[in-house]
């Protein structure tokens, strides 16, 4: 038995079978130069070569953008003239002058720093492969693949290899060559195929017809395996088809027994942060912060840094995510903005206050998310609202930096959304008022609660107090909610009583249509919605808001017999 | 002749699909074509110097068409770069 370290998973999974070795000889050119009157000959030998090979294309191409691709390359023109000029001038026969003419483009790719490019080097070596194929004369470039299941052991394997492949019997594939963006990896992962790549001398250390274990989620591959090892194995490949069908179906929307869907989306202060939200099933990021872009000491970022963050944050959803600009205070110090000591810092200077004061730093905050949601679906959130004024002033400057944006020619998403955080006592009350001149609301419940109760969480002698199903603070959401509503406007929730399960019954009663999570909730919060009942979750949450105290609103919660937990 | 700069929203930039595409718009015009991105200056009616041009999502290029038919050259090319690179999701989320 031996263990190899394999390089890199491409595809996850876990698979035990035969290996079956695909190995492939490059065509070498045929040696010997040629003289000067040849040349036109060898010429036509080229095109007569590109015809050829582009027809054999004609049908893959149909099917496939990679292969369209590639007709599209042997019918370049720059490969012609280095093809010609390496005939005449360097009387090359045209086999030569073929080979020599890709491999100057793949040096060309090679020399990136980018390695997508670098990879788009092996396609070239396909290309070069087909022309060569045509000019040797020898028809049919593909050898019969293996039809029992086996996994495929191969130096690489290009979008040709794969073109005429079998894939019920492919278990997995194993390449020495190749990175997780290769053909061969997004192909194992669209099919599900467990795929490892960058195995250095793999075809070294297997022979055909081996057993082994190829575990893409540990990363190492296991030669002529123990009884007890193939036995755990497959075990683990048990376990783990379990789970994904499992996390399959958890990443499915959030839909109440009745119908009622409710959006389901994670917070995140980083983009690491984002991509674990959409892994776990997020159906968004519901509050995406960016004061870590201004703490990490180097100053205030500039707009590029910004911008660079925010499309990269935007393209990783791949969802509708909702930035919320700079939300700092007395509480959350940046060393880069003096706030000074502040005796109140929760009734200080904070959240939109100091936005709307430090114009510059905003508008630059602004015009970023706005050049990023040309890269996808974004929607801007202002904190702290207490007027209705802040909301108007805020909706201008968005305005004037649109506009600025407009005046360069540079795109931006001319539908994207704003929207307020409802976080204080006095959004609340005019929340009517708010809701006509913004496109959302986000209920902030964590800086409601304290607001409303006045009490400090942090403060050990209040923070029993600082209760999210306080009768105030749920009558505080259902008034905001129904503001929203009245005007059209949806709600979301992003404060802690958002991920917690007892609560869900009440903020999916109170009507709100999105719940924002930390990534790791997403999935109970959405079992939970599954659970519910909305009609009756609506006169539920109705009856605890008209309660006057918390413990009778906690008798509520416990007493009731469709109480349902997820498991 | 005209000149236009354009920013490529195309998540994975202009790499061997899309430059494909994009190469076989520009070959398809009377005008010549040159593209600018950085300092790098390519014939974008090859998709092979296209590709070696690296060109990235966000990054600002600098597209110049000359000759009698230059201002529908640029107007087409610039819609090819709107909206015809409709890309298939090259890594699966």
């Amino acid at each position: 038995m031996t263990e190899i370290q394999a390089g890199l998973i491409a595809s996850p999974g876990i698979v035990l079978g035969r290996a079956r070795l695909l190995l492939k000889e490059a065509r070498v050119p045929a040696d010997g130069s040629i003289l000067p009157q040849e040349a036109e000959n060898e010429l036509t030998q080229y095109d007569l070569a590109v015809e050829t090979a582009v027809g054999d294309l004609e049908q893959l191409a149909e099917k496939s953008a990679v292969f369209a691709a590639y007709v599209d390359l042997l019918t370049d023109f720059a490969l012609r003239e280095s093809v010609e000029q390496n005939i005449r001038e360097k009387l090359q026969n045209v086999q030569l002058a073929v080979y020599n003419a890709v491999e100057e483009f793949r040096a060309l790719f090679l020399s990136t720093s980018d390695s997508y490019m670098r990879e788009r080097s092996d396609d070239l070596l396909d290309i070069r492969e087909r022309l060569l194929c045509a000019l040797q004369g020898d028809g049919e470039i593909r050898e019969p693949l293996y039809q029992e299941p086996h996994i495929l052991l191969a130096e690489s394997l290009t979008p040709s290899d794969t073109a005429g492949m079998n894939f019920d019997s492919a278990l997995g594939f194993i390449t020495e060559k190749g990175g997780v963006t290769s053909h061969i990896a997004i192909i194992a992962r669209e099919r599900s195929i467990p795929a490892l790549v960058g195995v250095t001398g793999i075809m070294q250390n297997v022979s055909d017809g081996d057993f082994l274990i190829l575990d893409a989620a540990g990363g190492r591959i296991l030669l002529n395996p123990t009884p007890e090892l193939i036995a755990e194995y497959r075990q683990r490949q048990i376990r783990m088809h379990r789970e994904q069908a499992a996390l399959q179906a958890e990443r499915a929307p959030a839909v109440t027994r009745d119908g009622r869907r409710v959006l389901i989306c994670a917070n995140a202060g980083s983009i690491s942060a984002v991509t674990r939200a959409i892994f776990q099933g997020a159906d968004g990021v519901g509050l995406f912060r960016t004061e870590f872009l201004y703490m990490d000491g180097d100053g205030i970022p500039g707009e590029e840094e910004q911008f660079s963050t925010y499309r990269e944050s935007a393209m990783q959803a791949g969802k509708e995510i909702t930035i919320r600009t700079l939300d700092v205070g007395g509480d959350k110090k940046l060393s880069c903005l003096n706030i000074g000591r502040e005796e109140n810092p929760f009734l200080g200077w904070r959240g939109i206050r100091v936005s709307l004061e430090l114009r510059e730093i905003f508008s630059t905050q602004l015009r970023a998310i706005l050049r990023a949601s040309a890269f996808g679906k974004i929607r801007v959130m202002y904190p702290m609202v207490t007027s209705l004024e802040e909301l108007m002033e805020a909706n201008k400057l968005f305005e004037q930096c649109k506009s600025a944006l407009d005046q360069k020619n540079i795109p931006f998403d001319r539908d994207i959304k704003s929207g307020v955080m409802i976080e204080t006592p006095a959004a609340v009350i005019l929340a009517d008022e708010l809701a006509k001149h913004t496109d959302f609301f986000s209920i902030g419940t964590n800086d409601l609660t304290q607001y409303v109760l006045a009490a400090d969480r942090g403060n050990l002698k209040t923070a029993q107090m600082c209760d999210p199903f306080h009768p105030a603070v749920l009558r505080c959401m259902q008034s905001a909610i129904r503001a929203a509503h009245a005007c059209n406007i949806k709600v979301s929730v992003c404060g802690e009583i958002a991920a917690d399960p007892r609560a869900t019954r009440i903020l999916v009663g109170l009507d709100i249509d999105e719940l924002s999570v930390v990534p790791g909730s997403v999935g109970i919060i959405k079992r939970a919605v599954r659970e519910l009942h909305y009609g009756r979750s609506k006169k539920f949450a109705q009856k605890l808001c008209l309660l006057s105290s918390s413990s009778d609103v906690s008798a509520a919660m416990a007493d009731t017999k469709t109480q349902m937990l997820p498991k | 002749m005209t000149s236009e700069r354009v920013i490529i929203k195309n998540q994975f930039g202009l790499h061997m699909r899309t430059a494909a595409i994009f190469a076989r718009a520009a070959a398809s015009c009377r005008s010549t074509i040159t593209l600018i991105s950085g300092d790098k200056r390519v014939n974008p009616k090859s998709a092979l110097f296209l590709m070696s041009a690296c060109v990235k999502c966000g990054d600002e290029i600098t597209l110049i068409c000359d000759g009698p038919t230059c201002e529908q050259d640029m107007r087409f090319l610039l819609d090819t770069l709107e909206n015809g690179l409709s890309e298939e999701p090259e890594v699966p989320k």
